[in-house]
């Protein structure tokens, strides 16, 4: 009963605990006009070409690095940075999502943008095509019509549906984080934008079929560089250190550099309408719902399929180590130490980079796999302690009565481990649902992603992350729950006399 | 009749430098019970725990019925040669009648109902019918003895191996499972029991074993190894058995402890609780004595008790060996005398290198 009060009354209190640090504000400096930025805290994409355009103009401010637009929204809005700088088409849709900011008109240098392709001989060919098709585009004003649509148009306008494609010269993977609206974005859970339209358009062209795969801006980068990919699509700006390990075509879209800021405008709402609305726009518009539940089941395929595996293979190898081979068990025991050492989204990145990067592997497998051999660790030296804590004497006993040594393990020992021992593994289980968390990484587009991708189209970073936070207790408890029973069951003093007796009569 | 179970050739059991067992035969007949004794660590369990291969052998060879039992799965041999654990190893988390059944329905493939009707009669007959479906931690050490027998006894062996069975046993627990035993040995079961249990080995077995230094140092009948032991280690381990000593340093002892140890004393060798606490008292009645006839008020005092029980005559003798000045106690008529008169004869008093040496046999009651 104690318990159930407290959890009925210190979650509300821990949300709205939250809810008022993240109003709590810093100094806020009122920014008017280019000036003002000299020594103030920019923030920007990391190494990105707005910022190099900043640079060169404010030498002396600071610069601060943020990975996701939304998150430059979200530090500008509780002023942990007075402005940032970006392109101007971004801005220009901000502004019309986000009613208290706003952009200075003046441009601080041009930056063009672009595809990259890989530097092989297939990226060269489909760059030359690209090329090709971007000039027809623009003397038949197609282009023209596009940017029109996507960078200036109305967002009732913008409407895009794959077209009917043959694929004959085969299919092209296209990458995109797909936070980077109107060039390429998601909206509910279709990627759309003026560089994808111009993509179906150039496929359409020269008979390709396309993929979208959507990964962090990092992950895809390294991809196309590694020809993992055929295009990245994602408003790239082009820089020089990046023409070194990619391609890039001609500028889809020269954008101009501007700086955005806050405008102090109180807002008419009440507290609960704009909560209301907040929720709305996470939850509810563009069936975010989906994006939310779609995440939800990868993350639980991801831990399931990792449990189950992982267990299978944790035991497999602890049953392997019983049987006492010096040299398999140095093996075993150099392989596991080492692993132990590295931390899971190490593992998983390397899992992707190195030894499937080469093989068509999902990246979901990937995951996977790594998350049954993180668990799988755990595992195996539960198991070791725990047979290491059971007298030797019911072994011998075993033995003595005609039981071989693997019997006498399965029949008696083990079931004492597992007994004694169910407590950590499910503090391991609920680890590995928890630990999933990081598979955005390798472009899984689990919960956690999910929230990630939607944040980046409504700029609110909180409420995602607290819808998410909450079905992650969910998960948690009901993993806890079928576990819970699982551990009842474990507990011989629970059966019944028939059932100990088992049909027989006395 | 005399048909033999086991044969043990030249045995031998290294575990790097340490040597247990040396170079030990021994050949066992059907229905025999032996009785393997000796000091700690003198081979006597790593024997036994080579018997079934618990423990390989470095070198010797062991027959089980005729048979080189190293030529053999072991799992097979282990099924006709039950044992028993000094820590019980029952299996946890599992009844007692689970216990018993495991091992017959997995390897000997009998029916459950088989298995069950047998060892509810097993368990009635060791007086634990009562407990089938309770677990070992719920059990006192003697009940968990008692069905550790009980599911060795299951697989119906050729030969029991019980490895100090009352060892981890209250005193109070110690009688009920030796009982089993007993009953065990009218049964004419071929047993080799490693124990400490002097009078049990003496009163159930057929032959003793004395182990000495990872050999069988002698052997023979229990008239033969506690009455009459030949060799001086013998002697001396049978002899230790019924020998208590006592040192006392100070006036003010601590006379209670002392008493508590007499009274284990007396209980390991069946001394009757009256015969006790003659001895008792008889002891206390001579230090006082001896107390006073010998040293002034201040000076320090330096005696020693000595109690040898005679089993055979059911004699008790008792000496006590003190510094300080020569006298005599029995020669005074004061009331401590007047007691150990009364409880004792052949009072002897000698004074040998400036010591005091006054013994006494105690009548029992």
């Amino acid at each position: 009963m104690k318990s159930l009060i407290c959890k009925i009354f210190l979650l509300p209190l821990l949300f709205l605990t939250a809810i008022f640090l993240s109003g709590c504000g810093n100094d806020f400096k009122q920014i008017n006009s280019l000036d003002d930025l000299k020594s103030a805290r920019i923030g920007a994409w990391p190494e990105c070409a707005y910022e190099l355009r900043a640079r060169d103009r404010f030498p002396d401010a600071k610069y601060i690095g943020l990975d996701y637009l939304s998150d430059l929204v979200e530090n500008l809005k509780q002023h942990k940075i007075d402005a940032f700088v970006i392109g101007k088409t971004y801005a220009e849709n901000l502004r019309h999502n986000m009613p208290n900011v706003k952009y200075l008109p003046e441009s601080l240098g041009d930056v063009p943008l672009s595809y990259i392709f890989p530097k092989n001989e297939r990226g060269q060919k489909l760059r030359d095509q690209m090329n090709e098709f971007l000039a027809t585009v623009e003397a038949n004003g197609e282009l023209d019509a596009l940017r029109k649509k996507w960078l200036f148009g109305d967002e009732s306008g913008q409407t895009f549906t794959k077209s009917n494609l043959s694929g004959e010269n085969g299919t092209l993977k296209i990458g995109t984080d797909a936070q980077s609206p109107p060039f390429a974005y998601l909206r509910g859970n279709e990627v759309v934008g003026y560089e994808v339209e111009l993509i179906d358009k150039f496929c359409a062209a020269y008979g390709y079929d396309y993929e979208i795969k959507v990964d962090s801006f990092e992950t895809m980068l390294i991809d196309v560089s590694s020809g993992k990919l055929d295009i990245g699509a994602d408003a790239i700006e082009i820089l020089p250190e990046r023409q070194q390990s990619m391609n890039f075509a001609n500028p889809t879209y020269v954008e101009q550099t501007v700086a955005v800021v806050s405008v102090d405008a109180a807002s008419d709402e009440n507290f609960f309408a704009a909560w209301k609305t907040r929720l709305k726009v996470s939850f509810v518009d563009e069936d975010r719902w989906k994006m939310i539940l779609d995440g939800t089941a990868i993350t639980l395929t991801i831990t399931i399929a990792s449990i189950i595996f992982g267990t299978l293979l944790g035991f497999g190898v602890y049953m392997l180590y019983r049987e006492e081979n010096k040299f398999v068990n140095k093996i075993i025991d150099g392989i596991y130490r080492t692993l132990q050492g590295v931390p899971t989204m190490v593992m998983l990145l390397f899992f992707y980079y190195t030894i499937f990067s080469n093989v068509d592997v999902p990246p979901i497998l990937t995951a996977v796999v790594v998350f049954s051999i993180v668990l799988s660790i755990s595992l195996f030296y539960l198991l070791k302690n725990g047979e290491d804590a059971i007298p030797r004497g019911q072994t011998e006993a075993a033995l003595s009565l005609g039981f071989s040594e693997r019997r006498a393990f399965m029949k008696f020992i083990l079931p004492q481990i597992v007994r004694n021992l169910f407590q950590s593994y499910q503090v391991a289980l609920n680890v590995t649902l928890l630990e999933t968390a990081i598979v955005g990484y390798i472009a899984v587009q689990d919960l956690t992603r999910t929230a990630d991708l939607i944040r980046a189209r409504t700029y609110d970073a909180f409420v995602p992350i607290i819808i998410i936070a909450v079905i992650y207790l969910i998960l948690s408890r009901l993993l806890l729950f079928v576990t819970d029973r699982i551990a009842e069951k474990l507990n011989p003093k629970n059966r019944k006399r028939e059932k100990i007796l088992d049909g027989v009569k006395l | 009749m005399t048909e033999t179970v086991l044969r043990v050739e030249n045995l031998r059991k290294e575990f790097g430098d340490v040597v247990p067992l040396k170079n030990i035969s021994l050949e066992v007949k059907r229905g025999e019970i032996i009785a393997i004794i000796g000091g700690s660590g003198t081979g006597k369990s790593t024997f036994l725990r080579t018997l079934n291969l618990l423990e390989r052998p470095t070198a010797g060879k062991i027959f089980f019925d005729g048979e080189d039992i190293s030529t053999k799965p072991i799992e097979l041999l282990r099924q006709r040669v039950g044992m028993i654990f000094q820590s019980f190893n029952l299996f946890a988390g599992l009844t007692l009648l689970e216990n018993a059944i495991a091992a017959p329905v997995e390897l000997k493939k009998i029916s459950r109902q088989e298995a069950c009707v047998k060892a509810k009669k097993l368990f009635e007959s060791v007086g634990l019918d009562e407990k089938i479906f309770s677990y070992p931690d719920e059990l006192s050490g003697g009940q968990q003895q008692r069905a550790a027998i009980v599911r060795a006894l299951m697989m119906e062996p050729e030969i029991l191996l019980f490895d100090e069975p009352t060892s981890a046993l209250d005193p109070t627990m110690v009688g009920e499972v030796l009982a089993v035993i007993r009953m065990l040995a009218k049964k004419n079961l071929t047993m080799i029991i490693v124990t400490h249990e002097m009078n049990f080995a003496r009163e159930v077995a057929t032959r003793i074993l004395f182990f000495a230094d990872g050999e069988i140092y002698e052997q023979g009948t229990p008239a033969e190894i506690f009455d009459a032991p030949k060799l001086p280690k013998t002697i001396a381990f049978i002899r230790r058995q019924k020998y208590f000593r006592h040192e006392i340093s100070e006036r003010n002892f601590d006379l209670p402890a002392m008493q508590g140890k007499i009274l284990s004393f007396a209980e390991r060798y069946g001394l009757s609780w009256k015969f006790a606490l003659r001895v008792q008292l008889c002891c206390e009645e001579i230090i006082f004595a001896t107390m006073d006839g010998c040293y002034s008020a201040d000076e320090t005092i330096s005696m020693t008790i000595d109690i040898v029980y005679v089993e055979a005559e059911k004699i008790l003798e008792l000496t006590l060996t003190s510094g300080g000045r020569a006298y005599n106690p029995f020669d005074d008529e004061n009331l401590s005398v007047k007691i150990l008169r009364g409880y004792g004869k052949n009072f002897r008093c000698e004074r040998v290198d400036g010591l005091n040496k006054f013994s006494m046999e105690v009548v029992a009651p």
